[in-house]
């Protein structure tokens, strides 16, 4: 297991010098520069080279990146051109609203998705099954940004229970988290229900039945551990998309998060930021990824005794 | 228990499966019973209703779409098709316990296999985990696993398939039931570990003084281990008695022809005999012969007249048509002058 994490780590350094040099190709390839910007509509070239010399943006491209990769080696991703500030605070900044974000949705949809894909699942082809699979459709198929707005009207205008937006107290989380957690919880029924479905026609089911032990322990510890593996997977995933940022929960719940740290960013140009999250956003991947791989072994004996003879 | 007291009692099973186009019943009126410490074999074919008497016992058949239609299935005097969920749980793994058939599929990939056995030991003993623990390992050293304390943190993915039938022996041992059904235990393991699971069955169900069901397709088996044996021909049973009665005087001729289906390296025989068709294809006439069993003329029979177990000798029961009483004896006059040979 050693031997394997430290292979994956290698593995971070490579894909991590990959994403940096592509980021930093496409950020200068594309139109536009930061001084343009700085400088809005005023055509004064001597202004611009100012600027671009402050910024360090008049040496050679090669000698920017070598630059930018030394400073990486110690963490620092420069400060950023219009907010003043270290790269790297802004990003902590913005992991605090993400991360937080984050959790609360994989947990609520963990919750709820697990428990209606588990009753689905034992209630196959009856009411409660039909109505679990279709509100898991509808969940699926509803943008983001309107279940948000249904919510904000709901519980923020009508019943003035939670905030509108903004992050004042926590309240501020539970709208977003619902949002996002619901409709990652109709993917995650939808899934547990498969899985469920196929473990329970499993031999080694009806060995543990023939045993005598609990429904619940049945249920539970033999047949949900066995389905476990396909929904972790996919949550996972959702883990690394949100933490990579939410774009539009963010926005329209006005939550300064690395969704829109990012986005702002690229309007504007606003290089250091946007490597910054780049290699971020890279090294949540990368680390979510070995989680989860970390978590198959520890859910499955067969996959953490082959990771031991590689 | 007394040796009088029945510790199993059948009576008038019959199941049947829906969603089917024919209402073929499983189960057809199947009765039977078994005395604490006895071993029974219930033989016959894919399909012949075997396996689905021995779950209906457990109560582990899905229903639906299976559904018992009729009959009592009296375990130490209670009736356990009028128990509920509930009150089945403590029969199962505890009074009763089963063996399947594939080794390979019926233990749980992602448990240990002493977390497999302690289970039971604390759901059922109500014993601690050490306490069950320390069990599991002496199980796993009664059904002769070498280094039990280490195997008892296995999976089962780190064993073979003999080994995992016997650990699948262990749990089910090991909260001494009264009753062990086995359906075709050894049915998916090679040759050589065939006989040795059967022996330690065998040596088992004396050690803990276990009745047991030995379900099975193979005579041999049956000869191995049971004092007496049912045989089953599409869900109904065509002949029932005690070993030798079975072996030594098979009366129908379908007993007749799994019989002569049985390879004796003695006999030298070129080829073994068959038991014609498989039971879908009842439409297919087949040869006559004397061992040969014609399931078409047989079947067409079974559809048109009555038919019965009869008591031929003590203990020894056969299927026969209502009109073939006189038939059936000459059929034991012709038995007795093959034997004359």
């Amino acid at each position: 297991m050693k031997k394997y994490i430290r292979s994956r780590l290698i593995q971070t350094l490579v894909v991590l010098i990959g994403v940096t040099l592509l980021t930093f190709i496409m950020v200068n390839v594309a139109p536009g520069d930061a001084a343009t910007v700085m400088t809005e509509k005023i055509t004064d070239q001597a202004a611009i080279d100012r600027i671009n010399a402050q910024l360090g943006l008049d040496k050679p491209y090669f000698v920017q990146y070598f630059l930018f990769l030394r400073n990486l080696v110690f963490f620092d991703f420069g400060t950023s051109y219009f907010k003043y500030k270290p790269v790297m605070q802004l990003i902590i900044e913005g992991f605090r609203v993400t991360g937080t974000l984050a959790v609360t949705i994989i947990l609520f949809a963990l919750v709820v998705g697990l428990a209606m894909g588990i009753m689905a699942a034992l209630n196959r082809g009856k009411f409660w099954d039909q109505l679990i699979m279709g509100l898991s459709t509808l969940g699926m198929a509803l943008p983001s940004f309107l279940l948000a707005i249904l919510l904000q009207y709901i519980f923020g205008l009508k019943m003035q229970l939670l905030p509108l937006s903004g992050l004042t107290s926590w309240q501020g989380y539970v709208l977003p988290s619902v949002t996002m957690g619901m409709i990652c919880a109709a993917e995650v029924a939808r899934l547990t229900r498969t899985s469920m479905l196929d473990v329970l026609g499993q031999d080694y089911m009806r060995t543990a039945t023939a045993k005598g032990i609990s429904r619940q322990r049945i249920i539970l510890v033999h047949g949900l551990k066995n389905a476990l593996i396909p929904i972790l997977t996919f949550l996972g995933n959702s883990f690394k998309a949100i933490l990579g940022g939410a774009v539009l929960v963010e926005t329209v719940f006005g939550l300064n998060g690395i969704g829109r740290l990012l986005v702002d960013a690229i309007m504007q140009r606003d290089t250091p930021i946007i490597q910054g999250v780049t290699v971020y956003i890279a090294m949540i991947f990368v680390l979510v990824n070995l989680g989860i791989d970390l978590f198959y072994g520890l859910i499955d004996p067969r996959i953490r005794l082959a990771k031991d003879n590689d | 228990m007394g040796d009088s007291k029945k510790l199993l009692e059948v009576k008038d099973l019959s199941i049947y499966f829906q969603g089917k186009q024919a209402l073929d019943r499983a189960v057809d009126h199947v009765s039977f019973s078994l005395d604490a410490g006895q071993t029974l074999g219930i033989v016959g074919e894919s399909g012949s209703g075997k396996s689905v008497t021995a779950l209906s016992i457990m109560q582990l058949l899905p229903i639906p779409p299976a559904k018992i239609d009729s009959g009592e299935i009296l375990f130490e005097g209670e009736n356990l098709l009028k128990k509920n969920a509930r009150q089945m749980q403590d029969v199962r793994g505890h009074k009763i316990a089963m063996i399947f058939q594939e080794p390979m599929t019926a233990l749980n990939p992602l448990l240990t296999i002493g977390e497999q056995i302690m289970e039971s030991l604390m759901t059922h003993l109500k014993m601690s985990k050490d306490q069950a623990r320390e069990r599991a390992i002496e199980m796993l050293r009664k059904v002769e696993i070498k280094n039990p304390e280490e195997r008892v943190d296995s999976y089962p993915h780190q064993l073979s398939g003999g080994m995992r039938q016997r650990v699948m022996i262990a749990i089910a041992l090991s909260c001494d039931p009264s009753l062990l059904i086995c359906d075709e235990p050894t049915t998916a393991l090679d040759v050589t570990t065939q006989a040795q699971i059967l022996d330690l069955i065998n040596k088992l169900k004396e050690d803990f003084n276990t009745s047991v069901i030995m379900i099975t397709h193979d005579l041999g088996v049956v000869s191995k281990v049971s004092e007496n044996v049912l045989v089953m021909y599409k869900g109904r049973v065509v002949e029932y008695g005690s070993v030798e009665a079975i072996f030594e005087n098979p009366l129908h001729p379908y007993t007749r022809s799994l019989l002569a289906a049985i390879p004796d390296v003695s006999n030298r025989q070129a080829r073994i005999e068959l038991v014609h068709q498989a039971v879908k294809n009842d439409d297919l006439s087949l040869t006559t012969g004397d061992n040969i069993f014609d399931r078409a003329t047989y079947q067409a029979r079974i559809n048109a007249e009555e038919s019965a177990l009869v008591e031929q000798e003590p203990g020894h029961f056969v299927r026969i048509f209502k009109n073939e009483w006189s038939s059936q004896a000459q059929d034991q006059a012709m038995k007795a002058g093959e034997s004359d040979e």
